[in-house]
């Protein structure tokens, strides 16, 4: 039996289709309620949805063998997990924006806002530019409109709150998409149970770029 | 009866490593609770966590509450010739990676110096599965090659800022990463797949490595799979899995690294390897190859062991004799399992197994 800890949302609900293209169904999933935990034993798997951000923590305790997380969590919680494959689903991409009419003075230090501290700062510590890091939990785009901060990191999607809030991006810090990461000490002990699984989902993955292309 | 998998409480482990390493001929390794702070400082990315607890000493010098063992025995091993096999329980003081505290942690291992050969090397990686066993029957020890790795790098003309990079994603195993850095880096489509093959190399020795041989004709190649071959082939198999996610710090280790898993447990409980590089670094030119287990992982087996009060329950009635009954505990508690006899249960005591005896001497599951 696989612990697959999915991540709750939009990004979830893409990645149970996912797995269920994959023969990974489990029909209890989709009878609604406030269950968290859904389990087809004939298939070899048992789901539970948990916070995206959450989910890194869940793997590398081992509780779930598998799971689904963004890019942007793993290089932000660095969790000491194996990343077996790029999902090709959730994209957006980690992004520095800041106000239409931005200057940037290098004579002092860069005010960062962002959800994203590690990331952002090994950002600015390669370019060895000197940044005030200011840690927010939300509504980063604020930030720079109310003049807490001169830029913000964060994930960008379509860009429209961006715009709406006149901000634009200077810079793409790397391009972000869904990965399934796996225990390692589970994957040892369960190894072909989930070298099966990645191999029926790349045959998705595969058969669905190939359709992209056709079409 | 289903038999029961007794698990050692940490210092039941510890005890019993240490009489497996004093069998294998190592000798006891005493140091002091503290080194000088300069060392470790020297060497921070030889350690799990750069953080060190640091006091000034009563004559002015700067020390350290020892953050790790083997580089205080790798400095001490200068004045000796010839081959030095030693064993040791120590503790070290290491921030927990969650709390971001410092811990006491029991770290219990040993390390071979000097003319290390095949057979050395053989029995170290010997002695690491037997650790792992002690601790638990369902265990897997995870054995790379960095020097592999290297080699692999330099065919292929990898440049040198993309090795870190490249060394992580052997880590995370993640071939897509290992493609992205790649693409466009120079490397050439054949080489690429080469080290995606090794990327992908996993399970018993005798089987992978061979295929990993195959990769290169050179005879620096094969010789060195061969040599590798050679030595795991003594070992268990199933125990052993080759695996280039086990690699450590090029910086530090060469030749063989690896690190031990158990089965229900998140984390390595076990990584050691050949580290001549790191004596090299303490100037000493010495070969070398230890390991350390990690007690405080015990910890998550005694949880695990914890699940239950006891591992079997034997209840017995009047009509069994003493002389019965006290023979059937001594019987089932001589694997270390914990047995308690009762003539009812008690429900508040979860037992694993419960079992009776029959009036005449024999026992069966309830």
């Amino acid at each position: 039996m696989l612990n697959i800890a999915l991540p709750k949302g939009r990004l979830g609900e893409k990645v149970l289709e996912l797995f269920e293209a994959a023969s990974y169904t489990c029909p209890s999933i989709h009878e609604g309620g406030r269950k968290l935990v859904f389990e087809n034993v004939e298939a070899g798997v048992r789901y539970f949805w948990v916070k995206p951000s959450d989910v890194a923590i869940y793997v590398e305790r081992g509780t779930a063998d598998l799971g689904v997380a963004g890019l942007d969590i793993i290089k932000e919680s660095e969790p000491d997990v194996y990343e077996l494959l790029d999902l090709d689903c959730g994209k957006c991409r980690m992004a520095v924006a800041a106000p239409k009419d931005f200057r940037d003075d290098p004579a002092l230090p860069l005010r960062v806002a962002t959800k994203f501290s590690r990331i952002a700062s090994a950002y600015y510590a390669k370019k060895g530019r000197q940044i005030d890091l200011i840690h927010l939990n939300g509504s980063i785009e604020l930030a720079p409109i109310l003049g807490l901060s001169d830029v913000i990191v964060d994930i960008v999607e379509t860009g429209t709150t961006l715009r709406e809030n006149d901000l634009v991006i200077l810079d793409t810090i790397m391009p972000i998409s869904a990965r399934l990461i796996a225990n390692k000490s589970g994957y040892k002990f369960k190894t072909e149970e989930t070298k099966k699984l990645c191999e029926r989902l790349s045959a998705v993955l595969a058969g669905r770029k190939n359709e992209g292309k056709r079409s | 009866m289903k038999k029961t998998i007794s698990l050692p409480t940490p210092d039941v482990a510890e005890s019993k490593l240490q009489d497996l390493y004093r069998q294998a001929g190592y000798l006891p390794y005493r140091m002091s609770k503290f080194e000088e702070y300069d060392l470790y400082a020297r060497n921070r990315e030889f350690l799990q966590s750069p953080n060190i607890i640091t006091f000034t000493d009563a004559d002015g010098s700067l020390r350290a509450l020892k953050p790790d063992v083997t580089l205080s025995i790798a400095k001490n091993a200068a004045g000796t010739d010839g081959l030095t096999k030693v064993f040791y329980s120590e503790s070290v003081y290491r921030p927990d990676r969650s709390t971001n505290m410092f811990r006491e942690i029991t770290q219990t291992g040993l390390e071979c110096i000097g003319p290390v050969d095949g057979y050395c090397m053989a029995e170290v990686l010997f002695l690491a599965v037997k650790s792992l066993e002690t601790l638990c029957p369902e265990c897997v020890l995870d054995v790379s090659f960095p020097d592999l790795l290297t080699k692999a790098f330099k065919k292929a003309r990898v440049k040198d800022e993309d090795v870190p990079a490249l060394m992580k994603a052997f880590c995370a195993k993640s071939p897509h990463t290992l493609s992205a850095i790649l693409d466009g880096s120079g490397v050439s489509g054949k080489d690429t797949e080469i080290l995606l093959k090794l990327l992908a190399a996993e399970g018993e020795p005798k089987k992978v490595l061979p295929g990993i041989r195959a990769l290169y004709e050179d005879e620096d190649w094969t010789g060195a799979v061969d040599d590798y071959l050679m030595i795991l082939s003594v070992l268990p198999q199933k125990r052993v899995c080759v695996d280039f996610s086990a690699a450590g710090s090029l910086t530090y280790y060469n030749g063989i690294v690896f690190r031990g898993f158990l089965k229900g447990i998140p984390d390595c409980v076990l990584s050691g390897g050949r580290y001549d590089l790191l004596m090299e670094r303490l100037g000493q030119k010495k070969l070398a190859i230890g390991f350390a287990v990690y007690l405080d992982a015990c910890e998550a087996l005694l949880r695990r062991r914890q699940d239950y009060d006891l591992d079997v329950l034997l209840l017995y009635t009047e009509n069994d004799s003493l002389k019965d009954v006290f023979k059937a505990v001594q019987s089932l508690s001589a694997d270390g399992s914990r047995v308690r006899a009762a003539k009812e249960a008690d429900p508040a005591i979860r037992a694993r197994t419960v079992i009776k005896l029959f009036g005449d001497g024999r026992i069966g599951t309830c």
